[in-house]
């Protein structure tokens, strides 16, 4: 039986994997929607040029150069542990270690910081690469996404730097540390997606960067990083349910804090809502890719 | 391209064949456009296109920036795009490059396309000189390994020496120009289109680029360029297309396209002149004098015996004079003055210089100077006639009316497009060798 079923599953992969390779070398207008979301896939190339160029131009003309990438994540997570474990002296419950409400702290804001960062530059991705959408033949599906690398290696920085802390201060990490690639992936379509809906909307209304930057600012509180999602009045709770970010929170903690396991509420809610922010995220942009070389 | 009565005897040819240009059947087609046009929404306001949606009412207006445009570009043909601003080149390259989406018609390339729309897409000042030779080219779509092989072509061509490791912000423009062309210009491709985007530079890389770009249109490749330097264009293309507010007026040998848009632009200019009324006086403040004798009209007219503002060197002009006086003096002078607008003065034509020492101007007449020929150079001028009093002591009621530089008038050339102070009339003539015949000759 077991075999009967790994076998479909062999066949069926190889059958994706062959479908894929067909329709990648293929013009991208007339295909299925879902079909061109992978063709996104052949330039990656792009994507690389465009990432390096940014992640080199964060850190240009500085004297540590490239190694503000690490020192940068680095220092984040140092600060915030010293601020919440010595100088707020909170735990998370009364008998609870004392660091590991700055470790529950930690988790909750790097991946904040790592989706709101990449969302927030993508609405003026757009203008900000003015000349690449109008005078040459660029894929524009990558422009939003210019950000993501540089946030990405900040976030793996800083998991990096949290592992052995968390290891050492927990005498090892839970079973569920094996579910976090998984968990960036789902992280990584959320926030592509993410980064074409606001790419789009936000190269036709300006508006929209700063209606984003004060969403994301009033967001952190109304996402549980700061506190348990306990302490909330039930009037609020609903919000909390309703927000991904609050979701890919707890997934974190609940893959590498030992006293919060999984559940399976979080891992669908953000499942789903990566899915459909990434394919919805792509029809926006999709529908609005033909007129953004007229508007800018 | 023959419409009309021909057309209805050659119905069965299918019409987008017939705005085609000549077939060359020897030679593939590399790009062919069909009835192309290109529509540009203009919004008074960005907001409006989100109310369009929610009110669905139109609140922009239509503007074609490209309509009806067709043509063939075979292999290896070098085609010059001339028109006025605004009239739809660099959109019309943006249609065959693929930037913009097409609003009708077809276009079809059947080759690798090279765009250089805007020089430097994705330098960025910080970056030094070498960085952005690498990041802008992956941008441009090159790889690493292709950068990696192009990259000393590309700073010999630049001769930026040591300066391509300094910040690109530290350049000159000169210098961002020279980094910026030799890498636009070092990817290949079959065919090659460039936007006239050679202004900086020194004369000398200036020179470089163009005898890069002649390389590139002799090597057999196809180039599409648009140029306002007519002289160039004639110089390398095969066949000049002509845009005017986006349509396609004329397609053909160099020469002849661009002598008809020269023409069409010397008569704008003439219409746009007559318009102004130039021989109105142009202020008050500059008109002074005692009146005791007026200048009441002038006149420019052309070779065609006409008033005019646009005279042509080399051919007949004159200058009237119309003046009414009551002025009982045996020394008066009459003068217009010539001076560019740059300030010079070119030349002073005085009376009593010229044939009349002494000007009885009493009642009215008019005063005709013919300039046999217009020897100015092509340019801009002002125009200050007066009549004054010519004393060994001046004073300062010898003025009678001087209008100063109230007149414009515009000289062009009708030769080849020098930008020259005047026209010096000169005999050419072969004489044999004088004295011992030059070393090394039979």
């Amino acid at each position: 039986m077991t075999r009967r079923w790994s076998r479909t599953i062999c066949y069926s992969m190889l059958y994706c994997a062959a479908m894929t390779w067909q329709y990648l070398g293929e013009r991208p207008d007339e295909r299925p929607l879902l079909v061109r979301l992978v063709g996104v896939a052949r330039h990656l190339q792009a994507w690389r040029a465009i990432a390096e160029r940014e992640l080199r131009l964060r850190y240009v003309g500085s004297t540590l150069g490239l190694a503000w990438a690490v020192v940068h994540p680095l220092l984040f997570v140092a600060a915030y542990t010293f601020i919440f474990a010595f100088v707020f002296r909170a735990r998370l419950a009364p008998d609870a270690p004392r660091d590991q409400y700055a470790l529950y702290v930690v988790l909750g804001l790097l991946p904040w910081v790592a989706v709101t960062d990449v969302a927030t530059r993508a609405t003026e991705a757009m203008a900000s690469h003015r000349s690449l959408v109008k005078h040459v033949r660029f894929p524009l599906e990558v422009v939003p996404l210019y950000s993501l690398a540089a946030s990405l290696l900040s976030l793996l920085i800083g998991l990096l730097v949290l592992l052995p802390v968390l290891a050492w201060r927990q005498g090892g990490l839970p079973w569920g540390a094996v579910g976090l690639p998984l968990i960036l992936l789902a992280q990584i379509a959320f926030t592509v997606g993410l980064a074409w809906l606001l790419g789009a909307v936000g190269a036709f209304l300006r508006d929209i960067k700063e209606l984003v930057q004060i969403t994301f600012m009033v967001g952190m509180f109304l996402t549980p990083i700061f506190y348990v999602e306990s302490v909330l009045p039930d009037l609020l709770r609903p919000i909390i349910w309703l927000n991904p970010l609050a979701h890919l929170a707890t997934l974190y903690r609940g893959a590498l804090l030992t006293g919060m396991p999984f559940s399976v509420l979080p891992v669908a809610a953000f499942g789903l809502a990566a899915l459909v922010i990434l394919v919805g995220g792509f029809a926006v942009f999709d529908r609005a890719r033909r007129l953004l070389a007229d508007i800018l | 391209m023959c419409r009309g009565e021909k057309g209805v005897e050659a119905q069965h040819v299918a019409p987008l064949q017939e705005t085609a240009p000549p077939a060359q059947p020897d030679r593939p087609v590399m790009i062919s456009v069909r009835q192309a046009g290109k529509v540009y929404k203009v919004y008074a306001r960005q907001e409006d296109r989100l109310w369009e949606l929610v009110r669905r009412r139109s609140l922009h207006q239509q503007r074609w920036a490209v309509r009806d445009v067709a043509f063939d570009i075979h292999a290896g043909e070098v085609i010059g795009i001339i028109g006025r601003n605004g009239a739809g080149k660099t959109t019309l390259l943006r249609l065959i490059s693929g930037v913009a989406p097409l609003d009708a018609g077809t276009i079809q390339v059947n080759a690798s396309l090279r765009t250089i729309l805007e020089l430097g897409t994705g330098f960025h000042p910080e970056f030094t000189g070498r960085e952005n030779v690498y990041l802008g080219g992956a941008l441009l779509g090159l790889s690493r390994r292709d950068i990696d092989a192009r990259f000393d072509e590309i700073a010999a061509f630049a001769e930026l020496g040591d300066y391509l490791e300094f910040p690109f912000k530290t350049y000159s423009l000169g210098m961002q120009a020279r980094l910026t062309f030799s890498l636009a210009i070092s990817v290949e491709a079959d065919i090659l289109i460039v936007d006239e985007a050679l202004s900086a530079g020194d004369s000398y890389f200036l020179a470089k680029c163009f005898d890069r770009i002649r390389t590139i249109c002799e090597s057999g490749k196809t180039v599409l360029f648009v140029s306002h330097n007519l002289s160039l264009i004639q110089r390398l293309c095969t066949r000049v297309l002509w845009l005017d507010a986006g349509q396609l007026i004329a397609d053909g040998a160099p020469l002849e396209v661009c002598s008809q848009y020269e023409a069409s632009v010397r008569q704008q200019e003439a219409e746009r002149l007559a318009q102004e009324d130039s021989t109105e006086p142009l202020g008050d403040g500059r008109r002074y004098g005692t009146q005791e004798a007026r200048i009441e009209r002038v006149e420019i007219i052309g070779s065609q015996g006409k008033p005019t503002q646009l005279l042509t060197s080399n051919e007949l002009a004159s200058i009237r004079l119309y003046y009414a006086s009551h002025a009982a003096y045996d020394d008066l002078v009459a003068v217009v003055t010539i001076t560019r607008v740059d300030g010079v003065v070119a030349c002073s034509l005085t009376s009593d210089e010229q044939g009349f020492p002494t000007l009885d101007l009493q009642g009215y007449g008019c005063m005709e100077i013919t300039l046999d020929p217009v020897l100015l150079g092509p340019g801009e001028y002002y125009l200050s006639p007066h009549i004054y009093r010519d004393h060994p002591l001046p004073r300062r009621d010898d003025v009678m009316d001087y209008h100063d530089r109230l007149y414009r008038v515009r000289v062009v050339r009708s030769g080849r497009d020098y930008d020259v102070a005047m026209e010096q009339p000169a005999r050419w003539r072969l004489l044999p060798w004088d004295g011992a015949p030059p070393a090394g000759s039979a």
